[in-house]
Parts: structure tokens; C-alpha cells; sequence
């Protein structure tokens, strides 16, 4: 009897798990963490974050743990950290498991988006503009808005087929996020699209042409800047619209 | 000349200005003013308010005061304190009240007889809210500090500069006359080149998890939240009806940066003024503990050194001559240490130095001889005049950024080096990636 006992103990010894560092026990707590949870559960996460700076072997290996958070299906109270962490530490490596949940749509879907748009990598714009092409226009608002505060040149165009759409509300999200971007190519759709354009979309449109003009201003080119904000300078808009046209031109004028 | 067309309001004269039609400040004329003082209702700035928790039911009660006012709309998710605000407005005004109620800040802004709006939501709210309403072509008001990120502030700062808004920021130290006079004295060299500045509130926030409560009768949480990530509600975040407190919801990251932000900024604005970097802001920031930094410690590119911590302590600080280390820094003043001596300002009136006669000299700075100023009034002057506010939006933002400085720094425990033109971190993508905050669609700045 005693010795079956000490055997059936050996057996158990053998089975049981190395014992697991803080930051194991943080991670398995990230993965079951619901709204309530003790968040000092999860703490050393942010702890690792930290330490990762100037160590890419760590924030390599806590791109890869969060990343298969975001995998593993967690609460959204989980999902929504472990998306802040990696809107932090992410790089390209996590990219396609932050698409999958963007892709997935939900409730889940806009954790993943805040941190895509956070994430430096090019990879992150690419998947926002892959979702932007598959999602119908009711589901686009944040994702456009996400690619204006990127400001990557080569979001111009699918922005820009967004502002012929039948939401007013898609296009004028896309109209803000394309005077963010700037450039000629973005004042280009925006011209065309506020001469069909009416309305709050018409102010909107106007608004994100005078953002362009005065990023051209900032970048030393007066002559564009003041023919944009020339282009803006017609009758029946809203006072404070026109004296910002006018301030434009004349700010343009002087500028050398 | 037809009558109706020599008629002109100040509503009228405003968007005239607005649209630049008169070329000279105008004032409303005083024959529109009747025996008691108070404005015709077509000439008096129609206002707005959009947040009336602790702050705003204060601005409201202010406001209601002056004559040249008529607060014609009051907006809170909440719908006990929009109620409550409604009828303290129609208590103010009788019969002649002509105040409506809004859960939605977009349908108050959409009224065109409401030429400004103040603005006291939480933090989360201030730069959509701002942006929308000068969008819209109203002048704005807005709480302290006036954004959540740093983005924001480049946000705000662009838009009121594009429509020509009269915006102020509501850090009030900008009228008050002590702190006007302290920092004439400094920013004329009175101390000399400045090494230190103290300032108190250190602290920032970390992540918070509470648990779901049910959501109040009446409450908008969605519309609570805004631009924040969702999560659920709990009575700790929002203090249904009559609140108690004045930022209950600042300990959580998603809406703030704790003390830094809440009560640290005011003394980081009377900082920047002091130190003339209304136009910039510091170079380099260390959290508490790193790099033996005793406090959150900030550098200027003169070189002077901005720590944040209740008192001076003589093992961690620079203690000046003339200093009783028992003294606590002012709340939401500064202690300026130069060479030739310092001077400590706070509220109340409330203001030292060391040697005393540095404050018996008249700096013929702008608040020798000149009444003071209520912050309110400045603005309503400035929407008249459209002339800047004491505490404008490119001031005010950038006063918040040396909070948010703060909290990036706590939040990624390293010295953080800061470029104030560009407005980015030198070398450091993760620091960076945390000036602005993703929000929840469909709002954005």
C-alpha cells in the first residue's frame, strides 16, 4: 500500500509543470481576462513591455504571446488589452492575426483596428486597406478613419473611391482622412468629389481641401496652396468657411 | 438706407466679423443695452453647454450672471444633470428663458442661434467636441486639459487657427493677477536665468478593470464613452445624477492620465507661460526612479529643470536660500528658482520670493495697474473682439502636452527625448506610437 502510494506520487511529480514565472501566470490571465478581472493579474505584462525596449529577442517573444491572445479567442476585456499591448510592441509578425479578428467583424473587430493603426509596420496599413475593399459601407467609418491618422500615401485611392458612395457619412470620414494625408493626389479627389458633393459632405470635403492647403503651405509651396485654397473661394458658404478661405489666400500670398 | 438694414445685432455683427466683413473689432453698442444692463436677447452670445457634471453646473451658475449671455442649450448624456441644468437656466431667465435640452452634443451644435459653446465633458470628449463645434463655426470654451493626446493638441491648434475660433482653455491662472504678476517677473528676467521649477500633483494611472453594473435609467452610455474603447458601465466612472466628485472617471487610463492631467496641468500652463515656451515646450522627460530622477523630472532646451513632487526635499531637490523646506508647492502654482532668487505663486493670492523685494518692483508688465480679469469675461470679450483669449488653443494645448509627456513617460518607465516643433520623440517608435489613441468609430479629429 505504501509503496503504491509513493509510486502514484512520483507519477504526479513527474506531470507537474516546471513552475511558472509571473509573467506565464499574466499571460494565462490575459487569455480568461473579463471585464472585472483583477488587472493586477496581468500587470507584468506591462512590466515585460517595458523591459522589451532595446531588446528585440523579448518584444519578439511578446509580439508572439500576444499575438496568440488574439488567436485564442479571449474575453473582450482580454482581446482589448492584449490589442493595446501589441498597438505598443507590434510589428509586422502579428499583422495577420490582428487581420483574421478584423476580418471577423463583431464586437471584437474594433480592438484590432486600434492597434493596426497604431503598428508602424507597412504591413498594418495593408491589412486595413485588404478590410477596407471587403467591408460593406456600413462597417467602413472606422477603418478609413484608422488609415487618415496613418497618413500613408498609398491609402489615396481607396480612400477616394469612398467618396462617391451612397453614405454621406463613409464619404465625409473619407474626406477628413484624405486632408490628413494630403498631397496632390488627395486634393485631386477631393476637388472632384466636392463639385458633385452638397450639404454637410460639401463642408466636410471643404474642410479637408483647407487641410491640404495648409500642409502644402507647411511644406514651402505657396503657389499650390494658394490655387487650392483659390479653388475653395465661391459664394453661399457658411462665414466662418469663407474667411478661412480668405485667410488662406492671403496667408498663401505672403508666404515666401 | 432701408431700416431693417441699419438693425445690426451683435449676432448679425459677429458672423459679419466671422466672415471678415468688418476689418475693426466691434463692441456691442451700448444703446442695445436696457436699464438694468442686460442685452437685448438678439445681441446677447447665445451659448452652449456640452458636459455638466461638477465643472460644468459651476460655468453654468457663472454664466447665467452676465448680461450679455443667454444660454440657449445644455447637453449631458445624463439626463438629471441636463434636467437640472435646463431648469437652472429657466430659473435665471423666467419667461424670457429660451433653453433646450440635448443628449446629443451634435443637435446643440446644429442650432445656429448658439454662437459658443463651453465645453466640460470629460477628457475624452474635449477634442471631438471642440473640433466638431468650431467646425460648425462656434467659439469655444473648453475644460482642462483640453486633449488626451498629443495629436490632439496639433488637432485643435489647427482647427482654431483654420475658422478663426476664439477658444479658451479654462486655465484660469491666465487672469488671475498673481500669477500674471510672477511670471511678468520672470519672464523679465527678475530671477535671472532659471534652473528649477517645482510644481506638485505628481502621478499618473494604470490600467483598470471594473466590474459591469447596470446602466442607469436615462444614461447614454455609448454616448458616455464616445471616442473611448467601449467597456461597461460602472457607477465609479459616471456619478449618476449629482456628482459628487469633479473627475471621477480620471483614474482610468482609457479617459485620462490621473493627477498630471487633472491638476498637475494647470501648473504645467503657469510653467510654460513663466518660462516664455507658450510656442514650444520641454526637450527631454524622465519618470520618477529612472536614471536617479527622485520625481518626474522634465528639461528645457535653456536648460532649466521642471520637477514634480509635493515638497522640497533637500536630499532629492535643489533647495533654494530662503526656503522653509516644510512648505508644500503650491496646488496648481509653481516655485521659480533663478539666479538672483525664486519666487513661489499659487492661488488665493498667494505669492513669495526670495529676497522679498523682488516682488516690491513694478515690472511695468502687463498686470501693473490693470483690474483683473474673470476668465469668462475674457472670452466673452475676445468673442466680441475676436481677439486671442488669455489661454488660447495652441497655449492650452500645448500645456497638455507636457502632461502627456508625463504619462508616456511613466507608462514607458524610460527618458524620453522630445523635439517641441515637431512634436515627436527622437528615436523612440514606441513612445511615439502613443501620441495619439485610436478611437471608436464614427468619431474622429
Amino acid at each position: 500500500m505504501r509503496r503504491a502510494m509513493m509510486q502514484k506520487t512520483v507519477e504526479c511529480l513527474a506531470d507537474a509543470a516546471p513552475a511558472a514565472s509571473p509573467l506565464d501566470g499574466a499571460f494565462a490571465a490575459l487569455a480568461a481576462y473579463e471585464w472585472g478581472t483583477d488587472a493586477n493579474a496581468v500587470r507584468p505584462i506591462e512590466d515585460a513591455i517595458a523591459a522589451a525596449f532595446g531588446n528585440p529577442q523579448l518584444r519578439a517573444e511578446l509580439e508572439t504571446r500576444l499575438g496568440a491572445v488574439v488567436k485564442s479567442g479571449a474575453p473582450p476585456a482580454g482581446l482589448l488589452l492584449a490589442c493595446k499591448h501589441l498597438s505598443r510592441v507590434g510589428g509586422a509578425g502579428c499583422v495577420p492575426a490582428l487581420a483574421a479578428v478584423l476580418a471577423g467583424g463583431g464586437e471584437a473587430a474594433p480592438a484590432a483596428r486600434y492597434a493596426l493603426e497604431r503598428i508602424t509596420a507597412p504591413e498594418a496599413g495593408q491589412a486595413l486597406r485588404a478590410e477596407l475593399a471587403r467591408t460593406p459601407p456600413a462597417g467602413r467609418i472606422g477603418i478609413i478613419n484608422s488609415l487618415g491618422v496613418r497618413r500613408e500615401p498609398e491609402s489615396v485611392p481607396a480612400l477616394a473611391a469612398c467618396l462617391g458612395g451612397d453614405a454621406p457619412e463613409v464619404a465625409a470620414a473619407a474626406a477628413a482622412a484624405l486632408g490628413d494625408i494630403g498631397g496632390e493626389e488627395a486634393a485631386k479627389a477631393l476637388g472632384a468629389a466636392r463639385a458633385k458633393a452638397a450639404g454637410d459632405l460639401r463642408l466636410a470635403i471643404a474642410d479637408a481641401l483647407l487641410a491640404c492647403a495648409e500642409r502644402l503651405l507647411a511644406e514651402g509651396k505657396p503657389a499650390d496652396a494658394r490655387a487650392l485654397y483659390e479653388s475653395l473661394d465661391s459664394a453661399g458658404q457658411p462665414a466662418h468657411v469663407a474667411e478661412a478661405v480668405r485667410r488662406g489666400i492671403t496667408r498663401a500670398r505672403g508666404a515666401k | 438706407m432701408h431700416p431693417s438694414r441699419t438693425r445690426c445685432t451683435r449676432r448679425h455683427a459677429l458672423k459679419l466679423a466671422a466672415g471678415g466683413a468688418l476689418a475693426m473689432p466691434f463692441a456691442v453698442r451700448s444703446s442695445a443695452l436696457g436699464a438694468e444692463g442686460a442685452a437685448a436677447p438678439s445681441d446677447r452670445i447665445g451659448l452652449g453647454f456640452i458636459g455638466i457634471g461638477r465643472m460644468g453646473q459651476g460655468h453654468l451658475g457663472l454664466l447665467l450672471r452676465y448680461p450679455e449671455v443667454q444660454v440657449r442649450g445644455v447637453c449631458d448624456v445624463d439626463p438629471i444633470r441636463r434636467r437640472n441644468a435646463k431648469a437652472a437656466a429657466d430659473s435665471a431667465y423666467g419667461a424670457g428663458s429660451d433653453c433646450a435640452a440635448y443628449n446629443d452634443l451634435r443637435e446643440l451644435l446644429a442650432r445656429g442661434d448658439i454662437d459658443a459653446v463651453l465645453i466640460a465633458t470629460g477628457d475624452r470628449w474635449h477634442v471631438p467636441a471642440s473640433v466638431l463645434a468650431m467646425k460648425a463655426g462656434k467659439d469655444v470654451y473648453c475644460e482642462k486639459p483640453v486633449s488626451l493626446t498629443i495629436r490632439e493638441s496639433r488637432v485643435l491648434r489647427e482647427v482654431a487657427a483654420r475658422y478663426g475660433r476664439v477658444f479658451q482653455t479654462g486655465l484660469q491662472q491666465r487672469t488671475t493677477l498673481e500669477f500674471r504678476r510672477a511670471c511678468d517677473l520672470v519672464l523679465r528676467g527678475r530671477l535671472g536665468k532659471i534652473s528649477h521649477v517645482y510644481v506638485c500633483f505628481p502621478g499618473t494611472v494604470e490600467e483598470v478593470n471594473l466590474p459591469a453594473e447596470p446602466v442607469p435609467e436615462g444614461l447614454d452610455w455609448n454616448l458616455w464613452l464616445g471616442p473611448a474603447p467601449w467597456r461597461p458601465f460602472n457607477h465609479r466612472y459616471h456619478e449618476y445624477g449629482q456628482p459628487k466628485n469633479v473627475v471621477p472617471w480620471h483614474f482610468c487610463p482609457d479617459f485620462g492620465s490621473g493627477n498630471l492631467t487633472s491638476n498637475a496641468v494647470h501648473a504645467f500652463d503657469v510653467v510654460q507661460w513663466g518660462l516664455g515656451m507658450d510656442e514650444s515646450g520641454p526637450v527631454e522627460v524622465t519618470p520618477p526612479g529612472v536614471d536617479g530622477m527622485p520625481s518626474l523630472t522634465y528639461k528645457y532646451a535653456s536648460g532649466a529643470v521642471l520637477q514634480v513632487d509635493w515638497k522640497l526635499d533637500p536630499q532629492k531637490h535643489l533647495v533654494p536660500p530662503g526656503w522653509d523646506p516644510a512648505t508644500a508647492i503650491q496646488a496648481f502654482g509653481a516655485v521659480f528658482i533663478g539666479e538672483h532668487g525664486w519666487i513661489h505663486v499659487g492661488r488665493e493670492g498667494y505669492l513669495k520670493s526670495h529676497p522679498e523685494a523682488i516682488l516690491a518692483e513694478d515690472t511695468g508688465g502687463p498686470s501693473e495697474g490693470r483690474p483683473v480679469l474673470s476668465h469668462h469675461k475674457n472670452w466673452l470679450e475676445c468673442i466680441r473682439s475676436r481677439r486671442r483669449t488669455a489661454c488660447d488653443a495652441a497655449a492650452g494645448g500645448r500645456s497638455a502636452i507636457v502632461a502627456h509627456l508625463g504619462g508616456i513617460a511613466h507608462w514607458t518607465r524610460r527618458r524620453l527625448a522630445w523635439d517641441p516643433a515637431k512634436e515627436e520623440f527622437i528615436n523612440d517608435d514606441e513612445a511615439n506610437r502613443l501620441r495619439s489613441r485610436p478611437m471608436r468609430e464614427p468619431w474622429r479629429v
